[in-house]
């Protein structure tokens, strides 16, 4: 590290400054100044010292160079603040005779002493150089009003630019949040360009912007929607695609899932005989379609039941009139019969058609068709869950039962009964061994019947049991007894 | 072939319907063989002797055509009666006559007749 001198000797300093200086008393004397200022005048020292500077340099008082130079120089003495001239022409007199064009920058700062200016300080420099410069260009080009339209226009291109941002940010922000999928995929290799949340949603979140469709999505590849894109992309012909099945990832590396799709695909770009690209658009249709096939399903279940349900009628129609039964009394069956049906279905109904408990389908059968005598048939046992055909079966089953009691057993006088137990045992393989015993007592004597009508054939016929069941029919002198065994599925609540 | 003296057998799971079937053919003149499941149907294929078969197509919940495909096999005439009214069979029974429910006797009789 230098040593700092003792003293600095600022008059050598001074002196020896590139930058020119010259030293003016309040009145403008001329008191002293450096080589650079000699230099840049052209002026011997002993020609300026102890001179006005208006002296040393004349100039025509009225001019405006000269009001410029001495305002400023007035400024300064009245005020003790330093004053600035950014541009001044003041021309100087050659050595050799006649003015020099120049124009000059110049700072004067004051040297205070007790508060009053002691001397003025001139900093100036020689612009004449750029002056010229400015001025050639300007003659060149017009450049004042050129640079004004230039920058009206950069300020114009730069207000363009910001409202174009806002509107670029605003569509993107749409895009994004649009409730459809939006995607834009660009060139031979469908590279994706844009994304939007649904889109990224329906690709179970992957990352695709930059990659090539058959890098983002290599499972879409393989199902022909890259060939169609570059169908769309080289024709420039738009695709448009209905509840269309696709298989996709629902999360990044997982299995495919099925979606519906409604999309279009649009060739996007004008300028060449392809399109740049195809912008994708669309809606994720599944749950709709799945709505609409479960419906068709259970329109479809509906018309099952409502043809066989008439089948079931036009069965019961058939056994209740034939010629061997008196019009009146085979109406009054078939009612009867009717009623014990719509007893079943109502009970399904209350339970979706999905089950019926045991006990339950037995009481409303019992219910329906003997009314108030209904109190004298006791029915015990566990209540299982039967399948909507088995639980028809049974209730018509037990409404021949019933009517039969009514019309010549143990329901016929005023004081017989009708015992109906059943019982279940545990389920084995899903199946489950019912056992139904319906003993009828205190009724008239009992003879097996001459002919099997229908009620007699369809209770041997059994429960529509999906395994046979064993129907026996025992018409003992004290009531008949009725014993059905079946083996039945198990229905899960 | 005629209804009369023939032997038919029946392969459905609603006893009423059945029942009433049953009852139609032998007004008819034929004799009937009755099966509730589809093993029993094809048991009796096994033993015994009939001239044709009309099989409900949907039989507590399961499809009946493995019967047909045996019926087939044994050259034994048959129809489908089916509550499903759009429902297609497949391939090789698509020209088997179906009757959809409910049915008539006459519906039954033209379909295993062949003629009105």
């Amino acid at each position: 590290m230098l040593a700092r001198p003792a003293s600095i000797d600022f008059e050598a300093l001074f002196g020896a400054s590139p930058n020119p200086y010259v030293l003016l008393a309040p009145d403008l004397t001329i008191v002293t100044m450096n080589e650079a200022y000699l230099a840049t005048t052209m002026r011997e020292r002993d020609d300026l010292i102890g001179r006005s500077i208006f002296e040393a340099f004349p100039s025509d008082p009225d001019s405006d160079s000269h009001q410029l130079l001495q305002n400023s120089f007035k400024r300064v003495v009245r005020t003790g603040e330093r004053d600035e001239i950014a541009l001044i022409r003041y021309d100087i007199e050659q050595p050799s005779g006649g003015f020099e064009e120049r124009y000059w920058s110049a700072t004067h700062t004051p040297l205070l002493d007790v508060g009053k200016v002691a001397y003025i300080l001139q900093h100036t420099v020689d612009v004449t150089e750029l002056h010229r410069l400015r001025t050639f260009a300007a003659e060149a080009g017009h450049h004042a009003r050129e640079e004004s339209g230039v920058f009206q226009r950069a300020n114009a291109v730069q207000e363009a630019n910001q409202s174009l941002a806002e509107e670029t940010q605003r569509l993107r922000a749409m895009f994004e949040q649009a409730p459809g999928f939006v995607a834009v995929l660009a060139g031979p290799d469908q590279r994706f360009q844009l994304a939007n949340a649904a889109y990224r949603r329906l690709v179970g979140g992957r990352d695709v912007i930059g990659k090539a469709i058959s890098e983002a999505l290599p499972e879409v590849v393989e199902q022909g929607f890259a060939d169609l894109l570059d169908q769309v992309r080289t024709s420039r012909e738009a695709y448009i695609g209905r509840g269309v099945s696709v298989m996709l990832e629902a999360e990044s590396g997982g299995p495919l899932e099925e979606r519906f799709l409604d999309f279009i695909y649009q060739p996007i770009g004008t300028e060449n005989e392809e399109a740049s690209g195809v912008f994708v658009q669309g809606h994720d249709v599944t749950e709709q379609r799945r709505a609409e096939d479960h419906q068709r399903l259970l329109i479809n279940e509906l018309n099952h039941r409502v043809k066989n349900t008439l089948s079931i009628v036009q069965a019961l129609a058939m056994q209740s009139f034939n010629d061997r039964v008196e019009p009146a009394a085979a109406r009054e069956t078939f009612d009867a019969r009717l009623n014990a049906l719509s007893a079943a279905h109502n009970l399904l109904t209350m339970e979706n058609w999905e089950s019926a408990g045991l006990l339950e389908t037995i009481e409303t059968s019992v219910a329906a068709t003997a009314g108030a005598n209904a109190a004298r048939v006791s029915i015990c046992g566990p209540d299982i869950l039967l399948a909507p055909q088995t639980a028809v079966s049974l209730a018509m089953a037990i409404h021949e039962l019933c009517t039969n009691a009514i019309k010549y057993g143990a329901l016929s006088n005023e004081s017989g009964t009708v015992d109906v137990r059943c019982a279940a045992s545990s389920a084995v393989d899903n199946l489950v061994d019912v056992a139904i015993e319906w003993t009828e007592e205190g009724g008239p004597a009992v003879s097996t019947p001459s002919r099997r009508g229908f009620g007699t054939r369809l209770i041997e016929r059994g429960l529509s049991a999906e395994l046979r069941s064993q129907v026996t029919l025992d018409f003992r002198e004290t009531g008949l007894k009725c014993t059905i065994l079946a083996k039945l599925p198990t229905v899960s609540e | 072939m005629t209804l009369s003296g023939a032997t038919v057998l029946i392969l459905e799971d609603e006893p009423i319907i059945g029942l009433a079937l049953e009852d139609m053919l032998s007004r008819h003149g034929a004799s009937v063989l009755f099966a509730s499941q589809m093993e029993e149907a094809i048991d009796l294929i096994e033993r015994e002797r009939f001239d044709s078969a009309i099989l409900d197509v949907n039989v507590h919940g399961a499809l009946s055509y493995p019967v047909a495909a045996l019926l087939a096999d044994r050259n034994v005439p048959f129809i489908f009666a089916t509550g499903y009214g759009d429902r297609s069979h497949p391939p090789e029974f698509a020209a088997v006559p179906t009757i959809a429910k409910p049915y008539s006797a006459e519906d039954i009789r033209i379909a295993l007749e062949g003629r009105p």
